[in-house]
């Protein structure tokens, strides 16, 4: 009888620190975002300031958004390479259109649609032409930033109305309301990714495809809302950079591909598809945004930033295979 | 193998190699080209390289196969380029280069701006401004927004800069790169001028940064003070655009260093032309080439190994001068023609 209850205990014990594990690695970008505050407080002159962390979540704001449409097409088990094409060419028609002394609110929802219609292609693309998510989203990167570099030749749109750039650079109270934002959009998707039927459906789908489907989840519709989304909030994140920029460049966004899906993968979130949550995006957009604020602090050569970034990337995919294998056992 | 002009008794055709054409800067230096080549009755053929050394060659292949006259460049990688030199020569095609130079190869002519000498203006400008704050002596804290510190005109325009500002002890740099993207250089701004509220003055490589710098002053400090006004921060930079030029009139920025984009291309093309009809007599001599009322000449010719090097100067303008007709970012560029300064 007794060695029926030791071996008992023995597998709980092991279970439960499996379970213990498992927590850690899913919060684990918000240890290593608290050693580097810790790090910046200590050796970087001039981080530790109130004003210093403002700026650092003003690093994150257009970053977050970005990264949480990114983080749900890694969700599904795809991902979106035009978000910084889409973001360039709704800033730059947001401001021509603005010039045309159309109203502010009227261009803003222009904006939007534009990117819920460049998301919905997307989708269309993957879903109903089966092109692959790289071919499909690089040849729409491709288009869009092309456009956007078209019909204005190269040239930036200085000088926008105060209207249209509300959201990016205006304040509450002095505080920033672009990050505002950012944070209720996290919160907001956060809770339809862990609370409504949609969410679950994001994961089945990005899990198993295959068993999604034979489960009768309408694999295409999830996949293309997804797009939509991400396309939409793309196009937002144009909005916020015009307005805190107060000028529109079809140049815009050309290397924050990289730092979404970085943000989006250190935090967590698998390449895989199925595991992951908003959570962890956010932690890897802060992680990159205080490493970014730091360098801007210290009298670091800029050699090292690319190098930092790419050690970080290694770690989190390292993380990622081992998450995963341990999931896969539960 | 030796291609002779298809058309010979028609006129010329000229090849132009762009580096890229997705930003102003060279779809300025692009547009100067054509209308030189345009006002002289000479066909101009265009190649978009794309930002790709390895693509840029193969344009150059073509438009060798395609026969044409003569062929100018501005090379993505100077050294990479010197492949493409050699093929042309090979193919008895004349080879120029404008806005950059080549390292490797020599070619007839090279007409650029000289970015360290542009540098060094910028840096005897803000000295100036700094010596008028502080009641003669020449003090304070510099922001430098650098571009892409692997490119040469980065280092050039840092190193023009640095070389003039630090015989001056009491004036402390500042230097981060922006790689030629404003909201980097926006974040630069916040961070740095949050964690040092002194900076008196800031440095800009391109004017691409302005509207950052500006919204992110605007987002530490509250407000902006203008120029002139109590607790303005000096800003000067480089290239001379439009949108600089505008800034410059609204007491935004203090000054900026105008680069003659669209003077490249209508400078060698008449000398591409004459080189073809009357051969080496017909290039500049080494020394000056004075043009009155250009802001940007007298022109320095130095001969190199690389080939014979024309460097137009670049021009300080702030708000007394921002009106001239001559800056090319006053000129729409409809309105360009050849002869726009006599």
């Amino acid at each position: 009888m007794e060695q029926v209850t030791e071996e008992l205990s023995d597998t709980d014990v092991k279970l439960k620190r499996r379970k213990r594990i498992i927590w850690i690695i899913e919060r684990f970008i918000w240890i290593v975002v608290g050693v580097f505050i810790i790090f910046g407080i200590i050796f970087v002159p001039g981080f530790k300031n109130w004003l210093n962390f403002r700026n650092i979540l003003l690093h994150s704001s257009i970053l977050g958004v970005l990264a949480i449409g990114e983080s749900l097409c890694l969700l599904t088990g795809n991902f979106d390479l035009s978000i910084g094409s889409i973001l360039a060419f709704a800033g730059i028609l947001g401001a021509l259109i603005a010039k045309w002394k159309i109203p502010s609110l009227i261009t803003i929802i222009i904006m939007l649609f534009i990117g819920l219609g460049a998301g919905f292609l997307n989708g269309i693309l993957i879903r109903k032409i089966k092109l692959n998510a790289f071919v499909a989203t690089l040849i729409t990167m491709l288009a869009w930033r092309g456009t956007a570099m078209g019909i204005v030749g190269g040239r930036t749109i200085w000088d926008l109305p105060e209207g249209l750039r509300l959201l990016g650079s205006g304040t509450i109270k002095g505080f920033p309301i672009q990050i505002l934002i950012m944070l209720s959009l996290f919160v907001f998707f956060h809770i339809a990714l862990t609370q409504t039927k949609f969410g679950r459906h994001i994961y089945i789908v990005g899990d198993n495809e295959v068993a999604a489907y034979n489960s009768g989840i309408n694999t295409d519709k999830v996949i293309i809302i997804v797009f939509t989304i991400s396309g939409t909030l793309s196009a937002f994140a144009g909005l916020l950079m015009i307005g805190r920029l107060n000028a529109a460049s079809p140049t815009y966004g050309s290397d924050i591909l990289f730092d979404a899906m970085s943000a989006a993968i250190i935090g967590g979130i698998s390449l895989h598809g199925g595991i992951g949550n908003l959570l962890m995006a956010l932690g890897g957009v802060i992680l990159l945004s205080i490493i970014s604020n730091m360098l801007n602090l210290y009298g670091v050569s800029p050699y090292w930033a690319t190098t930092v970034r790419a050690l970080l990337l290694l770690i989190a995919v390292l993380l990622d295979t081992i998450k995963r294998r341990l999931v896969r056992y539960e | 193998m030796a291609l002779t002009s298809v058309y010979a008794d028609e006129g010329f055709v000229f090849g132009y190699s762009a580096p890229g054409l997705g930003d102003e800067g060279q779809m300025n230096i692009q547009k100067g080209f054509e209308i030189g080549c345009r006002d002289l009755g000479i066909k101009c053929i265009t190649t978009n390289a794309q930002m790709n050394a390895e693509k840029q060659l193969r344009d150059i292949e073509t438009l060798i196969a395609r026969g044409v006259d003569a062929i100018c460049a501005v090379p993505y990688d100077s050294k990479a380029i010197g492949q493409a030199v050699k093929a042309a020569m090979e193919a008895g095609i004349p080879f120029f280069t404008i806005d950059r130079g080549v390292l490797e190869g020599k070619v007839v002519i090279t007409v650029m701006a000289d970015n360290y000498d542009a540098a060094a203006q910028a840096g005897m400008a803000l000295v100036r401004l700094l010596q008028g704050k502080y009641h003669g002596l020449a003090k304070g804290k510099i922001l430098e927004i650098m571009g892409n510190p692997a490119q040469d005109v980065a280092q050039l325009r840092h190193q023009g800069f640095i070389d003039v500002v630090s015989q001056y002890p009491d004036i402390e740099v500042i230097s981060k790169p922006g790689y030629w993207n404003t909201d980097e250089g926006y974040k630069i701004v916040l961070d740095v001028l949050t964690a040092n509220p002194d900076i008196d003055a800031i440095y800009f490589h391109a004017d691409l940064y302005i509207p950052g710098i500006i919204e992110a002053i605007k987002a530490v400090k509250g407000t902006f003070k203008k120029v002139g006004e109590e607790g303005h921060i000096f800003i000067v930079g480089i290239d001379g655009n439009p949108m600089a030029l505008d800034y410059i009139r609204k007491g935004f920025i203090d000054g900026d260093m105008i680069q003659p984009l669209r003077e490249y291309g209508k400078f060698i093309v008449p000398y591409i032309k004459a080189y073809l009809e009357k051969g080496k007599e017909a290039l500049p001599k080494p020394g000056l080439i004075v043009k009155e009322g250009s802001p940007y000449f007298p022109a320095v010719v130095v001969d190199t190994p690389h080939g014979l090097v024309v460097k137009m100067k670049t021009y300080y303008v702030d708000k007394h001068n921002v009106d001239d007709p001559t800056l090319w970012g006053n000129i729409p560029l409809e309105k360009e023609k050849l002869e726009t300064t006599k």
